[in-house]
């Protein structure tokens, strides 16, 4: 089933970008114009697309062994963790944000102890640190504490 | 008369410094050459030429033995141009051969460097006037021939294939159009004016992705499957692995050579190359040695190759050699045809440095492998946060910008699906890589022509490289009708 | 390991810094109390290595010096500029921390592309850096060779589209061949290229008949004798091309002046102190005579009028606005 969806979106996105480049103009006077290229692309995506949806049984991923219960807790687990890296990011600064996360992921994704994750979190983040922010002179994003 | 300059212990210590650095970051996935060169460039200002610059190329080359480091133990590639190493490499590790693989890996780099360099001490001229030739019609001609290799590696469905070349082709084109500066899918972001930037592509496509894929079913144990079965590559491997390693040596060499290519594109040929030389093309993905001797041999020559344009012809190739060539301009030296000849000891002494780190970087690595494979004994869950984290830094340090860490976690949400659903998106790298290249130089040739599409025809060089792509193209549609697809479309 | 690059620079630092003028009196002066508290950054928004990136590094390293205050360089890069003009203009706090390097192309992105988002007036200049005049350069082999830029813009005229000429789209490069079309009545073959580096190289390969670019980009070509400048789009002649002509003298009007001009301009709303003590310090790094070797050597001139002004934010939003006039003149703005 979601095998068929991302077919389906694939023809979706070849649609569109069919549509797309349609108006940025196909050929011009001095050759090829913006939209030709992404056409082709957009021809290529949709057919390949159809190609895909409309296509044998043999060709579907025989048991592609999406993650269930707790594989898929930890999936989201994962996923949530990096989307919250990357928003808090710029108001919290890479220090706390990353330690956050780091911390957050390990609890997740194992079942470990709230204090060895901890241990875990700083010390990853110090030696991250040290190693962009000091030696490799990466300015890092500042916290709202500076740091 | 270089290796008296370079045999100083001040420009020793720098180039070991350089070699060393350059391992390290391209052992750290995200962070690669580009970035670290960038990063360490003030400090070449304060020291003398040759050092500065021998430290800086070494890095470099470096990255290219440490890259391959993270592909192997963990899939998850150190920088672009090892991308394709994860391939062979890690299913290498994974059936416990991971010391022969990074031991084949560190070799073949050594081979390639130093071979690629000898290339270079005897032929830059020639080679530089070469590299000049490539004109727009050329780079056309090479980018269609890349394209048409990269179809031999599809693995699997040859539709899933194709649509993920397209797609990467589609992916590069966000962003400015270069022949006449408007602005396609960008959604109206100041973000994707610039496109999206390939490192949070590679990080997020290979690296998240693997990091997800683990974590569905991690346990208390480590990434290894089974015992290390020795150490160092066997006889056999050093029989299947000489000839890749030869050709890939030459083949990224030409690459880096020419405008447009550099490590990463050879790296991507090679394996394509190696997979259509080789008896059973099936071994490919599950193991085959060649798949990391001819792809890291690769990546280490385009190194050399890059720099003779750069050296000969005050030329740059590609972002790398372009940033080298600031760090000589600040060093007072002007790069041009007249360089070598204005200062024989620099460039002498910059072409030794990268004999003497080669030499370094192998007896560095080769003593790592020990090293390294203990790394697989550490549990996962200690080593994913760190390995994210230095994905995350990675990728934020190409611009600074958080968005590219959207893009990253994108990708990864997109590779983690794409690898449920069977699809190889290798593809979709290298059509990333290559395709904005020819459509550029498609345009520029139909602007620069009075007869249109006759001057690939009428430039002999390029005329050459369509007809081989062609005729490559013709042999990929056999290929595939020989083999028995199964459920394959 | 690593620690002995650091260690080595720091040492040096402190050397140079010792032996050398120290704190610059009249920068100390104008330090503000509690300022600044930890490392200035100065954004460049082009990658590292190139023009823009290597004269930031440069400005850092003797700003620093004269301030005594540790500075950090940072490329913000991405859209050609775009990303860090923006981020410049609309996001980075004018707290006194951000510096940003830029060029005379920051006008093109604000008028052109940010579509009312920003605008250059966002940021204030506060000190001229140096320049960069736009030269055409011909090889010295093949049909055009030995020519002058007259010749083969009439060359333009008599046979329209042969002659090609290398440009970026949508930046000074076509700006100035538009401009002599217009006024000449020749017609081009404009070649687009990525920036003028990769034009002077298709120049060298016989791909163009004419390519456009800086003198830090051909120089090293021109002194071995592969090419030649024949125009040049400045005011007045340069130092390091004496024997090269300006547009303007060929054709006797004061119109042709396309150079890139770089200054460090800060986000709007700074506290005026601040903002003077940066100033300050910058035009300190800038009279310094080893700084100005150094931009010599990439191939920058000084413009002498922006040099000697003693207004210099004045001039450049001068110069802002006779580049919006342009635009307004050639239909790219209303």
């Amino acid at each position: 089933m979601i095998e068929r969806s991302v077919n389906l979106i694939w023809c979706l996105i070849g649609l569109g970008t069919m549509v797309n480049s349609w108006t940025l103009g196909l050929i011009g006077p001095g050759g090829p114009e913006s939209g030709l290229f992404p056409m082709i692309c957009g021809v290529i995506i949709t057919v390949c697309g159809f190609a895909l949806l409309l296509g044998q049984r043999a060709s579907r991923v025989a048991n592609p062994n999406w993650p269930r219960g707790a594989a898929l807790v930890r999936i989201g687990g994962v996923s949530a963790g990096l989307v919250a890296m990357a928003a808090t990011l710029p108001y919290l600064g890479f220090a706390i944000a990353s330690a956050i996360t780091t911390f957050v992921l390990l609890q997740t994704v194992e079942r470990s102890r709230p204090i060895e994750s901890l241990v875990l979190s700083v010390v990853s983040v110090a030696v991250v640190m040290y190693l962009f922010g000091h030696l490799l002179g990466m300015s890092l994003p500042r916290g709202p504490w500076g740091w | 008369m270089g290796f008296t300059v370079i045999l100083t212990p001040a420009n020793l210590a720098f180039c070991l410094l350089g070699s060393v650095i350059g391992t390290l970051v391209g052992v750290l996935p995200g962070i690669g050459p580009l970035a670290a060169l960038a990063l360490l460039l003030p400090v070449t200002f304060q020291l003398s030429a040759v050092a500065g610059l021998a430290m800086l190329a070494a890095i470099f080359y470096g990255a290219m033995y440490g890259g391959s480091t993270t592909s192997i133990l963990v899939n998850i590639p150190g920088e672009a141009a090892s991308v394709v190493t994860t391939l062979d490499g890690h299913a290498m590790a994974r059936q416990g051969r991971a010391g022969a693989a990074l031991g084949m890996a560190a070799i073949s780099s050594f081979v390639a460097g130093t071979l690629s360099l000898v290339a270079l001490t005897f032929f830059s001229p020639l080679l530089a006037n070469l590299a000049i030739r490539f004109g727009p019609p050329e780079n056309f001609g090479l980018m269609v021939m890349g394209l048409v290799c990269t179809l031999y590696m599809i693995s699997g469905s040859k539709v899933k294939g194709v649509l993920m070349m397209a797609l990467g082709f589609l992916g590069a084109i966000i962003g400015m159009d270069i022949v006449n500066g408007t602005e396609r899918f960008t959604l109206g972001t100041v973000n994707l004016t610039g496109g999206i930037e390939i490192l949070s592509v590679v990080i997020g496509l290979f690296g998240v992705s693997e990091i997800l894929v683990n974590c569905e079913s991690i346990t208390k144990n480590t990434m290894l499957a089974e015992k290390i079965r020795g150490l160092w590559p066997t006889v056999a491997d050093w029989r299947a692995s000489w000839k890749p390693m030869m050709r890939g040596s030459g083949l990224g060499f030409v690459f880096g050579l020419l405008p447009g290519g550099g490590p990463v594109t050879a790296s991507f040929l090679s394996y394509a190359m190696e997979q259509r030389l080789a008896k059973d093309p099936s071994r490919f993905g599950k193991g085959a040695i060649e798949g990391v001797a001819g792809p890291e041999a690769a990546n280490n020559a385009a190194v050399s190759g890059g720099m003779i344009p750069l050296m000969s012809l005050g030329i740059p190739g590609n972002a790398v050699t372009a940033l080298l060539l600031g760090a000589l301009v600040i060093q007072g030296v002007q790069p041009g045809p007249l360089f070598i000849a204005q200062r024989p000891d620099l460039f002498w002494g910059v072409v030794a440095s990268m004999y003497v780190g080669n030499v370094f970087l192998l007896l560095l690595n080769l003593p790592l492998v020990g090293l390294w494979v203990q790394f697989l004994r550490v549990p996962y869950r200690v080593l994913f946060p760190l390995i994210l984290l230095l994905s995350i830094v990675g990728t934020y340090s190409a611009n600074k910008n958080v968005f590219d860490l959207w893009v990253m976690i994108g990708f990864g949400v997109f590779g983690y699906v794409l690898r449920k659903l069977m699809y190889d998106f290798s593809p979709y790298l290298i059509a990333f890589v290559l395709a904005p290249l020819l459509e550029q130089s498609l345009r520029q040739s139909l602007v620069m022509s009075p007869d249109g599409m006759l001057i690939f025809l009428q430039r002999p060089i390029a005329a050459a490289l369509i007809v081989i792509s062609l005729v490559l193209a013709v042999f990929v549609f056999r290929q595939r009708k020989s083999s028995i697809p199964e459920g394959d479309i | 390991m690593k620690l002995i690059p650091a260690l080595l620079s720091l040492v040096l630092a402190a050397v140079a810094a010792s032996a050398s003028a120290q704190v610059a009196p009249q920068v100390a002066k104008l330090k503000p109390a509690d300022f600044p508290k930890e490392p200035i950054e100065f954004t460049v928004v082009y990658p590292a290595g190139g023009g823009m990136d290597l004269t930031g590094r440069l400005l850092a390293k003797y700003t620093e010096k004269v301030s005594g205050d540790k500075i950090m360089v940072n490329n913000r890069t991405g859209g050609a500029g775009m990303v860090g003009h923006a981020y410049l203009a609309s996001q980075a706090k004018p707290d006194g921390y951000t510096v940003g390097v830029v060029a005379n192309l920051l006008f093109g992105d604000a008028m052109l592309r940010a579509q009312g988002k920003w605008s250059y007036t966002d940021l204030e200049p506060i000190a001229y850096i140096n320049s960069d005049p736009l030269t055409w350069v011909a090889s010295t082999e093949g049909a055009y060779k030995g020519m002058t830029a007259k010749q083969i813009i009439q060359i333009a005229k008599d046979k329209p589209g042969t002659v090609r000429i290398a440009v970026v789209p949508g930046s000074m490069w076509e700006y100035l061949v538009e401009q002599i079309e217009a006024n000449t009545g020749a017609k081009f073959l404009r070649v687009p290229f990525q920036g003028g580096g990769p034009g002077v190289i298709a120049l060298l390969g016989g791909n163009v008949d004419v390519a456009q670019g800086f003198y830090g980009e051909f120089r090293g070509h021109m002194e071995a004798g592969k090419l030649t400048p024949i125009a040049i789009a400045s005011n007045e002649r340069t130092p390091f091309l004496k024997s090269t002509p300006t547009f303007n003298e060929i054709y006797g009007s004061k119109d042709y002046v396309w150079n890139i001009f770089r200054f460090a301009a800060v986000p709007k709303g700074m506290p005026a102190d601040r903002k003077a003590y940066l100033g300050a310090a910058i035009q300190a790094a800038m009279k310094a005579p080893e700084l100005q070797a150094e931009y010599s050597k990439l191939g920058a001139y000084f413009d002498p009028q922006l040099t000697n002004s003693t207004n210099v934010a004045a001039e450049i939003n001068a110069m802002a606005g006779r580049e919006r006039e342009f635009y307004v003149r050639t239909g790219r703005l209303k």
